[in-house]
């Protein structure tokens, strides 16, 4: 600690003794005038200059090399680069401001030392959430604006953030997934690639001939607007059920109007099926038509 | 009849133009101008007998134009007369592609209305199932034509490619890109016909394009109605033909 420090730590030690004393033994004690010495005003010069230029000037650099990182790499990268270099930065400028003042620091680091490891006690989940989330970045398995599933979850991501990630459900949920539940399970990327397939599994009677049926189905997939002439639509024989043949229709489509073509391909190839006189089989129960939905239901 | 020109629409005079398989209609009702599209009727969604949107109407009376113009997306032609190309050989094809209506406010911006095909295409995939684009699906015969071009129906364009097979191995075409977005319009005496493509085949993946954005040599004085939506950078690589699917597109 600076000798003046010291010495005004006497004063005010002095000054407590004064208070607590007897009331019949009169003592004058004059308290020095605190004033700060020319070498005490050039630390707070310093002080001041690191806190105030210091800290927006790593502001700064965070937002910039934010902003480059997102346009170069993506935006949660971004993100946790600038995290990266901020809260460094902060510790160092609170180390040099501490260090202008008098303090050591080496007996703060020997016991910020034993407050980390209570600390990395108690925080061993956040820790480990820390650590997915730097193998979430470096692998990349899905970035902000995908839609995703974990588990029984499903939604746009949101935001990758250090402790976990934030999504948004297909009713407007808000979900946030720690990261270390998201190394341990199995995440589905449904928007990863443009295209997806849809796939229709429908039952036909028995009594229906095949090749028609391929056909129609054919017909009926290439007429739909959304569906997509290549890669090519195609008609698969699945298995001899119990009650009819089941064949399942396979066809493409861009992200945007998978949804479109799931929920409205069905009615036009019932309705082609229908007009060709190979209705599909009844089952009291049991509904004639069944939609896989191809690799997640979305 | 042509169903391009520019028109006056006012709350007493409507305009109707077909252009091929679909219709465009312009009216002024209450102050507002309606541009309807007349599309024939889909298999269940998507393209819905008549499509309106209402616009503020700049005055009583608004002049508009029907443009054409190029479509919006490359097109992919499932060639019905697939050919081989021997290496070292060169041929020079046509393609009538059809074109777009274009309809625009005639105001200092040009505001754009509306867009309308003359023909009902599907859409198709180009690229592989991790990258690629979205394109029209145009099943259409290819003409071998070395030096005459062929009369265009009023909304289909003549679109020229000259293709060369540098490589060692032949050239099968069945599926040809055309990047239609790329191409300049120009209107001659034989109707619609864009720039000349160069594809040069260069082998396994490899092939350069270079569309010339000058009028037909026949005519070269003819006006261009419209410049390419997008440019196409001098020299880059190409993906014209259905075997060079995994390149990068251009």
């Amino acid at each position: 600690m600076l000798p003046r420090l010291q010495q005004i730590a006497d004063t005010a030690q002095a000054l407590a003794d004064t208070a607590t004393a007897p009331l019949t033994d009169t003592v004058v004690a004059v308290a020095p005038a605190v004033v700060p010495t020319p070498d005490e005003a050039g630390s707070l010069v310093q002080v001041a200059l690191i806190l105030g230029l210091g800290i927006p000037l790593l502001a700064w650099i965070t937002l910039w090399v934010r902003s480059v990182v997102s346009r170069r790499v993506g935006p949660h990268r971004g993100v946790i680069t600038g995290k990266l270099l901020f809260y460094p930065g902060l510790v160092f400028l609170v180390a040099l401001v501490m260090r202008e003042m008098g303090f050591s620091l080496t007996p703060m680091l020997g016991a910020a030392g034993v407050v980390g490891i209570a600390l990395g006690f108690a925080s061993q989940t956040s820790v480990s959430n820390i650590v997915a989330g730097f193998f979430l970045v470096g692998e990349r398995p899905f970035v902000v604006g995908d839609m995703i599933e974990v588990g029984t979850t499903a939604g746009r991501v949101l935001s990758v953030g250090m402790l976990s990630v934030k999504l948004r459900t297909w009713d407007n949920r808000f979900i946030r997934v720690p990261n270390e539940s998201l190394m341990r399970s199995e995440v589905t990327n449904l928007t990863r690639f443009p295209i997806r397939r849809v796939d229709l599994v429908v039952r036909v009677s028995y009594d229906a001939d095949l090749e028609r049926v391929h056909d129609i189905l054919l017909d009926a997939a290439r007429a739909h607007p959304s569906s997509l002439m290549e890669p090519e639509p195609r008609v698969y024989f699945v298995s001899f059920g119990e009650t009819a043949v089941h064949v399942k229709l396979t066809v493409w489509s861009t992200q945007e109007e998978r949804r479109e073509l799931k929920h409205s391909l069905p009615a036009l190839m019932k309705r082609k099926l229908d007009e060709a006189g190979l209705p599909m089989p009844r089952l009291p129960g049991v509904m004639p038509l069944a939609i896989d939905a191809g690799g997640g239901g979305v | 009849m042509e169903p391009w020109g520019h028109f006056t629409v006012s709350e007493y005079e409507a305009v109707h133009r077909v252009v091929g398989d679909l219709a465009v209609h312009l009216r002024i009702e209450r102050g507002a101008l309606v541009v309807g599209i007349d599309a024939p009727v889909g298999p269940l969604t998507g393209f819905g007998p008549t499509r309106e949107e209402r616009w503020a109407a700049p005055g009583p009376a608004t002049s508009v134009e029907v443009a054409p113009a190029l479509p919006d997306r490359p097109v992919v032609v499932g060639v019905r007369n697939p050919f081989r190309l021997a290496p070292g050989a060169e041929t020079r094809l046509q393609v009538h592609l059809p074109i777009w209506a274009q309809v625009h406010l005639e105001d200092e911006e040009r505001t754009l209305l509306a867009e309308l095909p003359s023909a009902v295409l599907s859409q198709t995939w180009w690229g592989g199932k991790t990258r690629g684009e979205l394109a029209y699906w145009l099943p259409a015969e290819v003409e071998h034509a070395e030096a005459d071009i062929a009369t265009a129906a009023p909304t289909r364009a003549v679109c020229v490619l000259r293709i060369a097979n540098r490589s060692t191995r032949v050239l099968e075409v069945d599926r040809l890109a055309i990047r239609a977005p790329q191409h300049s319009l120009f209107r001659t005496r034989r109707g619609f016909v864009t720039d000349e493509a160069r594809i040069v085949y260069l082998g396994e993946a490899d092939a350069a394009v270079d569309v010339s954005g000058a009028p037909p040599a026949f005519e070269p004085d003819a006006p261009r109605v419209q410049g390419p939506r997008l440019l196409l950078p001098r020299g880059l690589r190409a993906l014209t033909f259905a075997h060079l699917r995994s390149l990068e597109l251009y």
